[in-house]
């Protein structure tokens, strides 16, 4: 077992526990928008958020350092931590005429949501949350991918195929369909890719979608699996 | 709800306790998964669950669409679970 998890009981699945790793140290590292430190911070905010709604957050330890984010920022960090269910069209327009770049906006979610989903392992198993490591140095890319449109959400992706030309073959590979939840953050394709490797690693890989006989655990079977996750999207009002 | 899914009283509950906040509720629950299914059960259980709670929040948040593919697919239960009358249906429907 990785250090990741070496004080779990339970014996965590060695890729499982090396995709947790790999997203912890993300967000200690420069981003696209956002530098190490503030990437750290909005991980830190999402975790506060949700610890005072009363989420709880197994050996909580507040790592906020107050560093200066963006306009809404915080707003947005605290509803997609804590209410989800409640964004609209509404909400993402006002955000983002108010001094949040879309770009700004895709990147904390990115951080949010995998966060989120460490957090929700982690508690799920009686695991204490994972602390942060120190911010790495290094400034933000800043870069946009250049075949990025509106096409089935409010932000722009990279669609997949030639429509979405070099990005899209370094994000999904040589493929002519990706599923919208794995393009919904490609206008930064590093939170996109850490998304899609979180998802084929806590669910099923792409190659293994269709068979639904397929499991990880001889007792744990396709069908309960996505009872489970039928279950956390009815209760998070997830239409998708 | 009867969903002929093996041990799907226990999986459920795990689930709402997952979601909630009762640390008691979840420690009996995840107890209750790892009794009756095992270890390897448990954690996969877990990994869905913070899956989930990821890409619900992505889809939530950036107001994706479903595949046209799962709208018709879909149509006959998602009135009967009461799935069109959330915030983020707006998302497909409205653009139908």
């Amino acid at each position: 077992m990785s250090q990741t998890y070496s004080d779990s009981a339970f014996a965590i699945r060695t890729d499982l526990a090396a995709v947790h790793g790999a997203t912890m140290e993300s967000f200690c590292a420069p981003g696209t928008w956002f530098d190490a430190k503030e990437r750290r911070e909005i991980v830190a905010l999402s975790r506060r958020a949700r610890a005072e709604r009363g989420f709880e957050i197994l050996g909580y330890i507040d790592e906020v350092l107050d560093i200066s984010l963006p306009s809404g920022a915080l707003k947005l960090i605290d509803v997609v931590s804590c209410e989800s269910e409640k964004i609209d069209k509404n909400f993402y327009l006002e955000l983002v005429s108010n001094g949040l770049l879309t770009e700004q906006y895709v990147e904390i979610i990115g951080l949010v949501t995998r966060a989120v989903s460490v957090d929700t392992f982690c508690r799920s198993l009686g695991l204490s949350m994972r602390l942060l490591a120190d911010a790495r140095d290094g400034v933000p890319s800043r870069a946009i991918p250049d075949t990025a449109v509106i096409d089935h959400a409010w932000v722009p992706i990279i669609p997949a195929g030639s429509k979405g030309g070099a990005p899209a073959t370094v994000l999904y590979g040589e493929t002519d369909f990706v599923a919208n939840i794995f393009s919904a953050l490609s206008l930064v394709p590093g939170e996109a890719s850490g998304v899609m490797q979180l998802g084929q690693t806590q669910y099923v890989g792409m190659n293994d979608f269709q068979n639904f006989k397929f499991f990880r655990d001889e007792n744990f079977s396709r069908a309960q699996l996505e009872l489970v996750a039928a279950r956390i999207s009815a209760l998070n009002n997830c239409f998708y | 709800m009867d969903t002929e899914v093996e041990h799907a009283d226990i999986l459920l509950a795990y689930a709402d306790a997952i979601y909630a906040s009762d640390s008691n509720e979840l420690e009996r629950t995840r107890e209750q998964v790892h009794s009756r299914m095992g270890s390897g059960a448990t954690i996969e259980a877990a990994a869905t669950a913070a899956n989930f709670s990821m890409l619900d929040r992505v889809a939530n948040a950036v107001g994706i669409q479903i595949e046209s593919m799962a709208i018709e697919q879909t149509e006959d239960f998602r009135g009967e679970l009461g799935i069109n009358e959330y915030v983020s249906a707006a998302n497909t429907l409205g653009n139908l």
